[in-house]
């Protein structure tokens, strides 16, 4: 599938995105809290409005029932004057609805069987007819037991005048009504009758709906049990509670309200009616606590918050627009210049190290990313100079290694076979250096039909080690000729790298002089690695050597020799310990043992074959890991 | 059935039972410990049909601290005027409490003014009414949970009446019993026979309130392990009754189960 091709991303454009979303963020944040404002002032000023309308009308309501009250008192101080003739207290009940057009009847309720000529029951009761008329009657029946009446008993329990919550005195007047009762009592204290004044709350429906404090809000009011006494819909007065069709909910709101009106308080709540929402605001009646409640559809209170709110959408849609007209062409002028020095990178990273860099005049961070570039380039320029004086440095010493390599590899013998005339030797050998130039050595010559053979390894690697290499080797050439002993050849190798050794250097060191004739092997051992005899047989095992010290480190140290008889067709195989030791990537070694079993029942291979067969499988070991030190093996068969 | 039948209201101060023995009716609904005293000392009845299976009393109170009826001795506490408040009495006189009772015909604006302080209610009636009104009680005890778990109304005719006439009883216990079972089935359009009732009555009440008291009726005619309503009175609630309400003068015999469900007319 074909990728598609990115589009290139400019800095200007990502800044004016960032600068767009940031200056949307700020005036989303901006308008929200200056809409929220206005809504809450509007919401107040909304609240103030209806509560200033609800005060004037609860005023007026409370006003008429005052004058009921006012009237109730008025006239209460004459029934005990008629307590002696019961029948005139209708007189008293009449003169009440004279006094008062608002009272619609008026009962003297009296205890069970007060009067002993009235029976249980004796209540006299007057009250305004269907055309106006003052009616009078006995109000207390067997079906109407009035004593039960919240009107008669609540001011009995209370002690104290009551307004009873408006019902449909089915027993008397038939009409939704309220009733101011107020207890009376005798000298000694005891309550033996209440009077009462009934109101037709007919009046309370007209006031209370002509508040229009909002266009579309309609008015309430709900009793302390928060039945409805008016509401729009008739069929809900006194049937339904304003909390019927919610019952079983508990939200916050419902709890402040149902709180409100049962404690007479006022306040407002926001209440949810199907999917609409609804501000009601409230205040009670004082004289009956009552609730007169404004109920307005917050989408009108609203109204103006929403244009307002629409409003300030177009404006910020137009100031995020002239933002991007303005200010683009500016913030492209100011990143112009990062084009220009990012023409100026790719040059120098094709090497024009002096690449002409623009020109910044403001002071700011332009400024600084010009000095750096400057700084960059004079740096690139002084570092490309140094570094021809250590490349040039550096081909000179790996050219001066490789003529030491190749002297170095000069003073051991590397033809091969070596005594092509003889047949009873055949030898081999090869020097491989983990650097240019090495520590390992070997060396062999014949005199007077002795082979005078050395293998060696010099402490550490390198230059040092290779000079410490060639003296041995020189050294192995000038005393061996000497001396047809390998102690005393030992020792005074030993002596003349140990006088003026002041690096501590030092070399380990095998050295062999085999009697051709008679098949006697003399030997000396410093400190190197014991060689492995390959019998015929294919047996492989180590010589037996006496370590003595390394060469170079004591001057005079006493060499001790050794000597076995060498069977023919036997090989000897020389090695050092870049053998042995060769690690592969997990820093694991070849090791002898290993070396050993490698080289059982490897008789019938030549010397050669021998050597790079070892090689072989030292390179399979160290597995593509890096050769830490030299490596030599010398082979040699006796025939 | 062909029976022909004209339903009378009692009046909130004039009970049904009143209404039985003055003659304005035939067969009533009255409550199981009601009929009872009426049987011991008035007026023989028998118990056509058990309508409800458990108590549905409750107590409400403005004080939260209410964990038994005794937490009210010496206080204010509203019972009905007729009827529903034997048990509680019982146990006032039993404890010795003290209590004020106060007659009402309906508690709500006495509770609300503080002219009591807490009053007896029934669960599919006062308890939503007051609910409804925005009250939140204090705390509501139910007197099933306090050991008190009779059974209340049922359907009943003096056993003059039964003798007389068994057959058109045992018909309108079967009308009865079949209505209710209707009722279970089809509430909605029940509700709406109620609503249609209770409008051209006059009645001071709403389809929410009426909705809550059928469903709260429904699930006392249950038994106690829900299953379907069984209408009739168990001989074990009456000899449990009996036993109650002599030992607190109420009757001053057992009443005979038999007899009571008409079975030895």
């Amino acid at each position: 599938m074909k990728r598609k091709k990115k589009n290139k991303e400019s800095i200007s454009g990502r800044l004016m995105v960032r600068v767009l979303i940031v200056s949307a963020i700020i005036f989303t944040l901006t308008f929200g809290f200056f809409l929220r404002m206005s809504a809450n002032k509007m919401r107040e000023e909304a609240a103030e409005h209806a509560h200033s309308e609800l005060s004037n009308t609860i005023h007026q309501i409370d006003a008429i029932l005052h004058s009921v009250e006012i009237a109730v008192e008025n006239t209460a101080w004459m029934v005990p004057y008629r307590l002696d003739s019961p029948d005139y207290l209708y007189g008293i009940t009449e003169r009440l609805l004279q006094n008062n057009e608002f009272i619609y009847g008026s009962a003297v309720a009296f205890e069970p069987n007060y009067f002993s000529s009235q029976g249980y029951y004796f209540s006299p009761y007057s009250y305004r007819d269907d055309n106006g008329e003052i009616k009078s009657k006995q109000l207390g029946t067997d079906t109407y037991d009035y004593h039960y009446m919240d009107w008669y008993q609540i001011p009995k329990l209370l002690n104290k005048p009551y307004w009873s919550e408006p019902y449909y005195d089915d027993g008397g007047g038939e009409k939704m009504m309220t009733t101011y009762s107020k207890p009376l009592y005798d000298s000694d204290g005891k309550l033996y009758a209440i009077i009462t004044a009934d109101l037709s709350l007919e009046w309370l429906t007209d006031l209370v709906g002509q508040i229009q404090a909002f266009e579309t809000s309609y008015n309430l009011m709900v009793s302390r049990n928060a039945s409805f006494i008016v509401h729009p819909d008739h069929d809900l007065i006194l049937n339904e509670t304003i909390f019927s069709s919610t019952y079983g909910d508990k939200d916050e709101s419902l709890v402040k309200l149902q709180d409100d009106i049962i404690n007479g308080r006022a306040g407002e709540v926001l209440r949810t009616k199907k999917d609409d929402k609804f501000f009601v605001f409230y205040s009670p009646v004082e004289t009956t606590q009552w609730t007169v409640a404004i109920v307005c559809p917050r989408s009108e209170l609203y109204m103006q918050v929403r244009v307002l709110r629409a409003m300030l959408i177009i404006l910020g849609v137009i100031a995020l627009l002239l933002m991007i007209v303005l200010n683009y062409n500016g913030i492209r002028k100011v990143v112009a210049p990062i084009e220009k020095f990012s023409d100026v990178a790719k040059k120098i990273a094709k090497g024009d190290f002096t690449a002409e860099l623009p020109q910044i005049r403001s002071n700011d961070e332009l400024r600084e990313l010009h000095d750096s570039f400057g700084y960059l380039q004079q740096s690139l320029v002084q570092y490309m100079e140094e570094l021809k004086t250590t490349t040039a440095n550096k081909e000179r010493i790996e050219s001066e290694l490789r003529i030491a390599h190749a002297i170095q590899m000069g003073m051991i013998p590397k033809l091969f076979p070596p005594f092509p005339e003889r047949d009873d030797l055949e030898l081999s050998a090869k020097l491989v250096p983990a650097k240019e130039v090495g520590g390992d050595l070997y060396d062999f010559f014949i005199e007077n039909e002795k082979l005078y053979f050395i293998i060696g390894d010099v402490s550490g690697k390198g230059i040092p080690a290779s000079l410490v290499m060639a003296v041995t080797c020189r050294l192995f050439r000038s005393i061996a000729s000497h001396s047809d002993n390998p102690e005393e050849i030992m020792a005074s190798l030993n002596d003349s790298l140990a006088d003026g050794n002041e690096s501590n250097m030092f070399c380990t060191a095998f050295l062999g002089i085999l009697d051709l004739k008679s098949g006697q092997l003399k030997y000396c051992n410093a400190g190197h690695n014991a060689p492995l005899v390959i019998e015929n047989s294919g047996k492989v095992y180590p010589v037996d050597v006496v370590p003595n010290l390394p060469l170079g480190l004591f001057g005079g140290y006493p060499y001790q020799g050794q000597e076995m008889a060498f069977c023919k067709q036997n090989m000897l195989y020389m090695f050092t310990d870049g053998v042995s030791e060769a690690e592969n990537n997990s820093k694991q070694l070849f090791g002898d043992e290993r070396l050993i079993a490698l080289l059982n029942f490897k008789s019938a291979m030549e010397p050669n074959e021998l050597i790079n067969y070892t090689f072989a499988e030292v390179q399979h070991h160290a597995d593509g890991a890096e050769q830490s030190d030299d490596i030599t093996i010398m082979c040699l068969k006796y025939c | 059935m062909g029976l022909d039948v004209e339903i009378v209201h009692p009046t909130k101060s004039y009970s049904s039972l009143n209404m039985l023995k003055d003659g304005t009716t035939n067969i009533i609904t009255s409550e199981l410990i009601q009929a009872m005293v009426a049987t011991d000392k008035e007026i023989k009845l028998v118990n056509l049909l058990q309508t409800t299976q458990h108590s549905t009393l409750v107590l409400i109170s403005h004080s939260k601290d209410i964990k038994k009826l005794s937490n009210l001795a010496g206080r204010r506490v509203g019972i009905w005027k007729v009827g529903f408040g034997e048990v509680p009495h019982m146990i006032d006189e039993e404890q010795n409490l003290g209590i004020e009772w106060i007659q009402f015909i309906n508690p709500l604006n006495m509770y609300i003014s503080g002219a009591i302080d807490a009053t007896l209610g029934k669960s599919y009636n006062e308890q939503i009414l007051f609910s409804m009104s925005g009250i939140t009680p204090g705390s509501i005890l139910e007197f099933s949970r306090l050991g008190y778990d009779y059974p209340e109304d049922g359907l009943y005719v003096s056993e003059e009446f039964y003798k007389k006439y068994p057959e058109l009883c045992k018909k309108f216990a079967e009308a009865s019993r079949k209505g209710w079972e209707w009722v279970r089935n089809n509430r909605n359009e029940a509700l709406d026979i109620v609503m249609k009732y209770v409008k051209s009555e006059n009645v001071p009440t709403n389809v929410y309130n009426q909705k809550w008291m059928l469903e709260t009726i429904l699930q006392v005619q249950e038994d106690v392990k829900g299953r379907e309503p069984s209408y009739t009175l168990s001989s074990d609630a009456l000899e449990i009754l009996n036993k109650e309400l002599i030992e607190h003068s109420y009757i001053s015999k057992p009443i005979e189960y038999k007899r009571f469900i008409g079975e030895e007319q």
